[in-house]
């Protein structure tokens, strides 16, 4: 069997716990200790996590600029730009994503704590305050406060004074 | 930190189509705990009143990196309920993993039979394990064609 032109790129999908993370770390190490007695020439293989909402999340640049002989060599940490918004995102060295995905079967890994994470962000996020009645009113309309028992034009840098 | 709508994992994946076709071309094979289809499928499962109807959310995966082969775990959602830890994520609800299974369903019946294999879930996991290897081992002497695109040409796309 010649050798491939290029790696393999092989997605498991499923159900919440159909078994992906584990079976996704047995995948990589089955493909990675075969040998060509078993008629697969011995590949080299990296375990992707593509979360929906939590990081770690590959990015380009990384993986891009790095020599494809020793891809992944550091842990970054850096942020991307998106169309809704900016983001930090931590980049974790390949071996530590196995590892990770090698402890998956393990109750709290860490996926799910990312998710209860996220939820956690969610309840906690800040609502906007409503502004006081006198911001509420449009520029130049006559408002009447207990304070300021007479007519006043409602004015931004007026309340900010008070 | 920022926490991140139904729309932004599908722009995030489009902005790694890249990576993973420099890490492929390297020689290196990948192995995605989930992908694009997850995003597709637990996005159009909320349904059409939040107008995350199914082309839509398959819109932005349309011409990323096709995998090789994609293995469907699959498992009823009564089963993977007497599972340890079932109910802790907010996804974790009977009907919302019928409905996810639908989409993953639709999805598979897309991709085509030749890249999308469905493995019972259900059984023994060394049992699942052999089964993923049985489907993997022609895959990775196959990889002398370029990586294709997701839902590229296909006619009669809806």
């Amino acid at each position: 069997m010649s050798p491939p032109a290029r790696g393999a790129f092989i997605v498991i999908e499923g159900l919440d716990r159909s078994g992906k993370s584990t079976q996704v770390a047995r995948l990589v190490d089955r493909i990675q200790s075969a040998t060509t007695t078993a008629g697969v020439p011995p590949v080299k293989a990296v375990a992707l996590k593509f979360p929906g909402e939590s990081p770690p999340f590959p990015a380009t640049t990384p993986f891009l600029t790095t020599d494809a002989d020793a891809p992944f060599t550091t842990t970054r940490s850096f942020s991307l730009s998106t169309p809704t918004g900016h983001i930090a995102i931590a980049i974790a060295h390949p071996n530590s994503v196995a590892r990770r995905t090698t402890r998956a079967c393990r109750p709290n890994d860490s996926d799910r704590k990312d998710d209860r994470r996220v939820s956690a962000l969610r309840s906690r996020a800040r609502r906007p305050r409503r502004p006081p009645p006198l911001f509420r009113q449009q520029m130049g309309t006559r408002v009447r406060s207990l304070l300021f028992p007479f007519d006043v034009r409602a004015d931004w840098r007026f309340a900010l004074a008070v | 930190m920022r926490v991140l709508g139904d729309v932004s994992p599908h722009c995030l994946r489009s902005c790694c189509s890249p990576a993973i076709e420099a890490v492929l071309a390297a020689g290196t094979t990948v192995v995605a705990d989930r992908y694009a289809f997850s995003g597709i499928a637990f996005s159009a499962q909320k349904g059409s009143h939040l107008n995350l109807t199914y082309e839509w959310c398959r819109a932005p995966e349309i011409g990323l990196p096709a995998p090789d082969l994609t293995l469907f775990l699959d498992v009823k959602p009564e089963i993977a309920m007497q599972r340890g830890g079932y109910g802790e994520e907010r996804y974790e609800k009977q009907e919302v993993q019928s409905r996810v299974r639908q989409v993953f369903q639709r999805i598979g019946e897309e991709i085509g039979a030749d890249r999308w294999v469905v493995i019972d879930a259900g059984q023994d996991r060394n049992q699942v394990a052999d089964d993923i290897w049985d489907s993997v081992v022609p895959v990775l002497g196959s990889t002398h064609k370029p990586v294709t695109r997701l839902w590229q040409g296909q006619e009669g796309l809806k």
